[in-house]
């Protein structure tokens, strides 16, 4: 991951707006553009944690597989960038969605999920894991929002209660659940999919109390 | 049945016979409600499936509602109706329909012309309930409606329940409920709201003639046969509950319906004569239905029924069965003529509980030798499949057991950390945060650092301890939860490292139990993590850091109460390199949940004292979870080291037993002395 790149690219790849590009050509660095663009990474980092939570924990309670929200759905991501999820859920660590599952499925069903609590951050506003060289020094063309998330990662906790069985047997334990999501490059196409996640777990910590 | 089971005497069963007798001579005013054109099957008779859904205010093409209106009171045991008629009156009026078998059919009904009266009338019970009241209308016979198709009864329905709507200038519509042809003359029950503002309408000028309303007295039009029909529906139901009596074995549970064509009761009664052989076992089964209080009574009385030798080639010709008894144990469907899967399959979903199927001596056997496969896999606990074993006991239940849901089990600390980074970043960080917060911001937040902080106010908490306040902290909250808007979102995010310290001393003071001699207080998990900015500048694809996700507790102290406060928190930081000239570790992002104060479970000795963890089988995980313990215990054996700082010697080590010794010889003089079990290294 310790690729060297030209810094006049990368201040390019990572330039938002017009007021910047100026600001580039002036020589300005990387590092304070990255932090222009903290309000709407949060913006976009919010929306699409929502987003997540919202679906991820439904695919949970329906008993589906949820191997759709990792990295390891994504091509480009797992050949590319050499990614694979690092799932450790109780302290155990799958070494595969697949396994991941099987815990779920040994759990079993019925499985309530409730959500007391999330929060989520912006991690890294150029996050170029997984495209190629010459998809990297693309540059972002403009500060509409999707663009700007177009190459977000971001940070997600979620508190809540996950309730087992049903009726008199229900068995209710808190958990917290810390989640890394990044950029589905599929997905973000011109062509792509609705369907595909617009951004995929890459970490995954679970504990249950 | 149990007419003589144990639960249930005789006199018992005789006073409710009589009590359905009575309600049986219910019913000679249509349920106008009733919903839907009456469905009538090919033969004229009606289809006794149509479901009630159909929607409300139609009435049957054939201008009869009044035995649509006891017929539709359908044979489900599961009341698809809002108002479920009471059982015995739903018993009655089914009894009623096996003896009027052929005749009763809708067609020959219709024949009789408009009046209805002389099947199901009332006798003496008043019509006008506390919330009803019967009108009569006079005018339908003079009015040009009367050719209508239907003999102009719905126009004229109609017609009443708009124009009392409008005269009565009503938010709701008026209801008709309940209507009857008598001659020349129209009963209609309505609610008495409803039926003054009905009363309104009379002297309307309607279809050429005037609407006469009038209140009828209490007594309903009464039919003379009513009583004699009556007593022969009682009649045929008590025989029918004798035959049932008869058949049923208290001591071994088991209702015998087996041989119906040749009993020698219902060939004596008239039976097949009269009914159908479906319509009688339906009857049969409303009968059984209403000799029980509740399901539990039920499965107590009756675990098995056999219905062998009934000719039965498709089990939909006795479904009512599994809706009377839905937790039948075992099942004799013997010598019957189920020649395929198909003639089961209506009941793929049911008789959950079904342990024993026999299916002897049925063409099934030959035609499909298949099928046996396919029935264990429809019924979860079937073991006896026509005298062949097909489960045990014990596979059923341990099939039971995994079905049950378990939450997943706990491990130990999941730590894999770098060169002791997260270890020593996690140390700092406590003592920082409780000692002395600005320098420790200023020491791994940067201008990109991210901190915000959520309240969890629903967490669960031990009953003896009262819920924290949650002053000092809600107003800094970005619970997203709770708050919702883009703005407040991004208001309580805190970027950079004077914004973050500024933050940080308006939040309470906290105490968090020593990490090093109260570690059975946290729980601390930890991993790489890739494609992090890299503030250098240099590495476009981003750098490596470490994610750790750690939960515990601490006591604050109230600003101003100066009251302390135990509470729980879960808290995930995200490190990378630090930028150029600052300090080599950096806090990306900072994620801080708290929560009301509820101990951690232990999951230190987790994994050791439940080796057995009832994951999912799978060899290799298990295999591998075994070395670790033996790992695990063999170092603890030789370094004199206690398990947790075993493990994370281990967990350093990547489990590889040689290095993890190294590593431990190596780092011997640093470890502190909890690091070592009481008796210290053989």
């Amino acid at each position: 991951m310790s690729q060297q790149a030209n810094p006049t690219v990368q201040a390019k790849v990572a330039s938002e707006g017009k007021q910047e590009q100026q600001q580039e050509e002036e020589g300005i660095d990387f590092t304070l553009e990255m932090k222009s663009k903290t309000v709407l990474t949060t913006q976009c980092a919010t929306a699409a944690a929502q987003n997540f939570v919202d679906s991820f924990y439904e695919t949970l309670q329906r008993g589906k597989s949820p191997a759709q929200y990792y990295v390891s759905s994504s091509t480009k991501l797992t050949t590319v960038g050499g990614l694979r999820p690092d799932i450790s859920i109780n302290g155990r660590v799958c070494g595969d969605v697949a396994e991941y599952e099987k815990l779920l499925e040994a759990q079993g069903t019925p499985v309530h999920y409730e959500i007391h609590s999330f929060d989520a951050q912006p991690l890294n506003p150029g996050y170029v894991i997984g495209l190629t060289p010459a998809e990297q020094q693309q540059p972002v063309s403009s500060t509409r929002e999707r663009d700007v998330a177009e190459r977000l990662s971001f940070s997600v906790q979620v508190s809540g209660a996950v309730k087992l069985g049903k009726g008199e047997d229900v068995a209710e334990k808190d958990f917290n659940e810390a989640f890394v999501l990044v950029p589905h490059w599929e997905a973000q196409g011109r062509n792509a999919s609705r369907n595909m996640r617009k951004w995929l777990v890459v970490s995954q910590n679970f504990r249950s109390f | 049945m149990a007419p003589t089971g144990p639960r249930n005497s005789a006199p018992r069963n005789n006073t409710r016979g009589a009590a359905s007798g009575k309600s049986a001579t219910r019913g000679g005013i249509a349920k106008r409600r009733a919903g839907g054109p009456i469905r009538v099957d090919r033969d004229g008779d009606l289809d006794m499936d149509a479901a009630a859904a159909n929607g409300a205010g139609g009435r049957g093409k054939k201008s009869n509602p009044a035995p649509a209106g006891s017929t539709r009171k359908s044979t489900r045991t599961n009341a698809s109706s809002s108002r479920p008629p009471r059982p015995t009156t739903k018993a009655s009026h089914m009894v009623a329909k096996v003896i009027q078998g052929g005749t009763g059919s809708l067609h020959s009904r219709i024949s009789q012309g408009i009046d209805p009266s002389s099947r199901h009338t009332r006798s003496s019970r008043p019509i006008n309930g506390t919330n009803n009241k019967t009108l009569i209308v006079e005018g339908l016979q003079h009015s040009k409606a009367r050719d209508n198709e239907g003999g102009g009864l719905k126009e004229l329905l109609i017609f009443l329940e708009r124009k009392a709507t409008t005269a009565g200038k009503l938010s709701h519509s008026v209801r008709i409920k309940k209507s009857q042809v008598k001659g020349d003359l129209v009963y209609i029950t309505a609610s008495k709201e409803d039926a003054e503002h009905i009363m309104k309408v009379n002297g309307f000028d309607w279809a050429g003639t005037k609407v006469h309303i009038t209140e009828a007295d209490d007594q309903a039009p009464n039919g003379a046969e009513a009583s004699s029909l009556s007593a022969q529906t009682q009649d045929v139901k008590e025989n029918l509950r004798t035959m049932l009596a008869q058949r049923y074995d208290p001591g071994q549970k088991l209702l015998n319906l087996a041989s119906l064509g040749s009993d020698s009761l219902l060939i004596q009664m008239n039976m097949f004569q009269e009914s159908t052989p479906q319509k009688l076992f339906r009857a049969l089964m409303v009968i059984c239905d209403e000799q029980f209080k509740t399901a539990q009574a039920k499965r107590d009385a009756i675990s098995s029924v056999t219905l062998a030798g009934n000719n039965i080639d498709d089990v939909g010709q006795v479904m009512t069965l599994t809706e009377t008894f839905p937790d039948l144990i075992h099942l004799d469907l013997s010598n019957n003529s189920i020649k395929e899967l198909r003639g089961l399959r209506k009941w793929q979903h049911r008789l959950r509980k079904l342990e024993t199927l026999l299916l002897i001596n049925n063409p099934i056997d030959t035609s499909t030798p298949s099928y046996k496969d396919e029935l264990v896999s429809w019924f979860p606990r079937l073991q006896n499949l026509s005298g062949t074993q097909v489960r045990t006991a014990e596979q059923v239940a341990a099939a039971e057991l995994a079905n049950k849901p378990t939450p997943i089990p706990q491990s130990g600390p999941d730590f894999r950390d770098i060169n002791g980074v997260g270890e020593q970043f996690i140390t700092d960080f406590i003592r920082g945060y409780d000692m002395d917060r600005p320098s420790l911001a200023a020491k791994y937040y940067d201008e990109y650092s991210h901190f915000s902080l959520s309240v969890n106010g629903r967490s669960s908490h031990p009953p003896d301890i009262p819920l924290p306040q949650w002053g000092s902290y809600i107003k800094f909250s970005r619970n997203h939860v709770k708050i919702t808007t883009t703005h407040a979102r991004q208001q309580r995010l805190f970027s950079g490292t004077a914004v973050i310290q500024s933050v940080w001393q308006k939040l309470p003071l906290t105490r968090h139990p020593d990490l090093a001699t109260q570690f059975d207080k946290y729980i601390i998990d930890c991993h790489p993590i890739s494609g992090l900015a890299d503030l250098s500048g240099q590495s476009m694809a981003g750098v490596d850091g470490m994610i750790i996700t750690f939960h515990g507790e601490f006591e604050d102290q109230d600003p101003e109460t100066k009251a302390t406060t135990r509470r729980s928190f879960s808290r995930t930081i995200i490190l990378g390199p630090g930028a150029p000239g600052r300090n080599p570790i950096r806090v990306a992002s900072d994620v801080l949940t708290l929560k009301a104060y509820n101990p951690l479970p232990s999951v230190l000795g987790a994994a050791v004292a439940n080796p057995a963890i009832p994951v999912a089988p799978q060899a290799s995980a298990s295999a591998e979870e075994v070395q670790k313990q033996q790992m695990l215990a063999e170092l603890c054996r030789q370094t004199g080291m206690n398990e947790e700082y075993s493990r994370m010697c281990l967990d350093v080590a990547n489990w590889v037993f040689d290095q993890a010794l190294a590593t431990f010889n190596e780092k011997r003089a640093s470890l502190p002395a909890d690091a070592f079990t009481v008796a210290g290294p053989v």
